[in-house]
């Protein structure tokens, strides 16, 4: 009993000065572009749904539709001015887009470490930042990642207006996301913890964003064909906690 | 049963685990450690964002595609309805009773014009009381006096028609007599052709808006007179431009047709059909445009999202549509390229060397290498050099110009295989550099196939076409 219970604490100290020297030696390859969208002071409980892309691209379009309209009607063919509208216009709207940065689209890439809630490294630390954090994941898997919930609000809001469920549910995203960026991190998970963030807050721009659709149509669309390359993201959260979170049944 | 030795070791660890704060921590670690299978929780979260994002495939992307066009035409048919609205003076009918009852002023304008002929004017005597009894038969809200008629002069007609009434005579009583000179016959023929007018009016208006389909036309006021008077009458007021063109309304007799209605009208509703072709640029242009953000979004080197996700790149494509449009926006971009490669080819290809293999062959018959040879420039001056040096000369260019057609060529079959390309938008880069590369390095031809393309000859056609002609003069000296 003396043996396994001395195994035992040194199995479990083991463990966790494994993690250490693993979060050690990981977080190195967990470095974000420092030329990328940092979430901005004071905003980091916010997402900001940014300039309306549609809109802008709209007017834009507008004008060239317009001005062949004019140009039509003094043509004595004035469908075929007006069907000349084509992609030779498409240089004006290229440098429309050219005028969009991705922080218009509400996305980060990287979170500034000042903005986190950093704490010494300790096992109680670690160990605590495990039980939050599992805490969250949890809250999120069972209270929101529900797939036929999502379909069905947005169904129900393309059908009657009713945008009520999608907003309770972007809602939902946005407080777990910031519960998630308020918890307390130990030193050596910052990087491990800014991934999570960085996902969780482009979820809830991407969420946000397509609840948007109709009033911003263009972003929502540009936001849904970013949506796989998330998944990405958060499959190196899984290498990660399958390599080192704490398993406890 | 412990012996003394075990007792010890025991307390003696206990105690250094407790004052090295290895116990405690590890005890309270497993105090708070969650009872929760992150793996698991996690897995769960993945699978969600899969099935999200396969819905969002194969389902909500289609409809956002039709919210984007729907908003995309709205605003275009918004922004086109507000254009031909033009600012509060619009060019198609918002109100036809209000359109036609305009008519009722030109109506009367026209009858003033017509009374002047015949001697009596508005401006005249009885001019006041002729007006008011218009107004009260015909409950006609008119508010400006003609424009031919200042403010003094209504006023000194209105004391002078009094005077005259009160004076009467009969040279005055005779001139009454004349329907057109008296009030009473002056009012009932002014009736008569104000209604005549208005009716005429009406119907011509009616007509032109039926036949353009309910748009106006654009007009330009010709009449020159009425301009003069419309500047006049507005001098002073607070909008002058907008005092005249109300004017010119009811003053100008001769309207220049800029635009036919008809037109406008066939314009403005094709436009805002918005159907067939016009859709589909729409969804042309927009699907280039979120392919140029997402690339943007994605694309590492544009300072997209790609570095934070790791090795994914190449997972990324388009689909099947935007793959198309953007082949047809490089399409568009690059035809005029390729048309620039096959005017080389033609050019060069079908007309430079074959006539420069013919020189060439003619030359290496000539055995006198070291004589003289004398042809012109392209611009007819005389050049002197050996026969050898121009068969080294058109060797070299025989050389060169196989080498501009076959690169022109390359060209054309990058351009042709775009499509095939597993990156389009690298192959495009390349086939724009190539090309930059091309018109640097075959200069000449370009300047040439500038004035070829024009309809003329080429400075190149003309010099080879020269040296051809010496050559087959040339005899060994």
């Amino acid at each position: 009993m003396l043996v396994g219970l001395f195994a035992g604490y040194w199995i479990v100290g083991g463990l966790v000065g494994r993690v250490f020297n693993h979060v050690a030696d990981t977080t190195t390859t967990y470095t974000f572009p420092s030329n990328h969208t940092n979430i901005a002071s004071g905003d980091d409980q916010k997402v900001d749904i940014g300039p309306n892309v549609s809109q802008q691209v709209a007017s834009n379009l507008s004008g060239i539709f317009v001005t062949r309209t004019h140009e039509a009607s003094a043509s004595t063919s004035p469908q075929s001015v007006l069907d000349s509208v084509d992609l030779n216009s498409l240089g004006d709207v290229s440098s429309l887009a050219d005028s969009f940065s991705v922080s218009d689209l509400g996305l980060v890439s990287s979170v500034d470490p000042s903005l986190l809630h950093i704490v010494p490294d300790s096992p109680t630390s670690i160990a605590s930042y495990w039980d939050m954090y599992g805490n969250e994941l949890g809250l999120f898997s069972t209270s929101v990642a529900d797939a036929t919930a999502l379909q069905d609000a947005f169904n129900v809001a393309a059908q009657s207006g009713d945008f009520s469920a999608v907003n309770k549910m972007v809602s939902d995203y946005q407080n777990i996301f910031v519960a998630i960026s308020q918890m307390d991190v130990p030193q050596s998970l910052v990087d491990f913890h800014s991934k999570n963030v960085v996902f969780f807050k482009n979820m809830v721009t991407v969420l946000q964003g397509l609840s948007h659709y109709q009033t911003d149509p263009i972003k929502a669309y540009v936001l849904s064909q970013y949506f796989p390359h998330l998944l990405d993201t958060w499959n190196d959260v899984g290498t990660f906690i399958t390599k080192y979170a704490p398993l406890r049944q | 049963m412990l012996n003394n030795f075990n007792r010890t070791l025991l307390a003696l660890l206990t105690l250094v685990m407790f004052f090295t704060g290895v116990v405690a921590p590890v005890l309270q670690t497993n105090a708070v450690l969650p009872v929760v299978d992150h793996i698991n929780l996690w897995t769960r979260i993945a699978n969600f964002a899969k099935t999200v994002a396969n819905w969002l495939k194969t389902e909500h992307l289609k409809v956002l595609r039709d919210q984007i066009v729907k908003m995309m035409v709205n605003r275009i048919t918004d922004d086109i309805v507000r254009s031909i609205a033009n600012d509060g003076d619009p060019q198609y009918i918002q109100n036809w009773k209000s359109y036609l009852g305009e008519a009722a002023d030109v109506a009367f304008n026209n009858l003033n014009d017509k009374l002047k002929t015949v001697g009596a004017n508005l401006c005249a005597p009885f001019a006041p009381q002729i007006q008011a009894a218009l107004r009260y038969r015909l409950n006609y809200p008119y508010g400006r006096i003609p424009v031919e008629c200042s403010f003094n002069e209504f006023k000194q007609n209105l004391a002078y028609s009094q005077d005259f009434l009160e004076r009467g005579g009969w040279l005055v009583y005779d001139q009454m007599l004349i329907p057109s000179n008296n009030y009473y016959g002056l009012s009932i023929l002014a009736s008569d052709e104000y209604y005549n007018n208005l009716q005429k009016e009406k119907t011509a208006r009616q007509n032109e808006a039926l036949a353009s389909s309910g748009f106006l036309s654009n007009k330009k006021c010709k009449d020159e007179k009425a301009i003069e008077a419309a500047k006049k009458t507005c001098k002073g007021e607070a909008d002058e431009k907008t005092c005249q063109e109300t004017a010119l309304k009811t003053t100008c007799q001769d309207w220049q047709i800029i635009t036919p209605g008809d037109t406008v009208a066939q314009t403005v509703t094709s436009a805002l059909n918005l159907k067939g072709q016009y859709v589909t640029n729409v969804q042309s242009i927009i699907s280039a445009l979120t392919n140029v953000l997402l690339q943007k979004v994605l694309d590492k080197a544009a300072g997209g999202l790609l570095g934070a996700v790791g090795n994914s790149g190449k997972t990324y494509t388009v689909d099947k549509n935007t793959k198309e449009q953007i082949d047809n926006v490089n399409k568009a971009q690059l035809d005029p390229i390729k048309k620039k490669y096959q005017e080389t080819i033609d050019y060069v290809g079908g007309t430079l060397l074959p006539t420069i293999s013919t020189e060439l062959n003619q030359a290496n018959t000539i055995t006198c290498s070291t004589s003289t040879i004398t042809y012109k420039d392209s611009d007819g001056n005389d050049i002197t050099t050996t026969v050898g040096a121009l068969q080294n000369f058109l060797s070299i260019t025989k050389q060169g110009m196989t080498g501009a057609v076959a690169d022109a060529q390359n060209g054309v079959t990058a351009i042709d295989n775009l499509s095939k390309a597993e990156d389009a938008q690298a192959a495009m880069q390349e086939i724009v550099n190539d090309y930059n590369d091309f018109i640097g390095r075959y200069s000449i031809i370009m300047i040439d196939l500038g004035t070829v393309s024009a309809g003329g000859t080429g400075s190149l056609e003309r010099l080879y076409y020269n040296i051809l002609q010496a050559l087959q003069t040339f005899t060994c000296s």
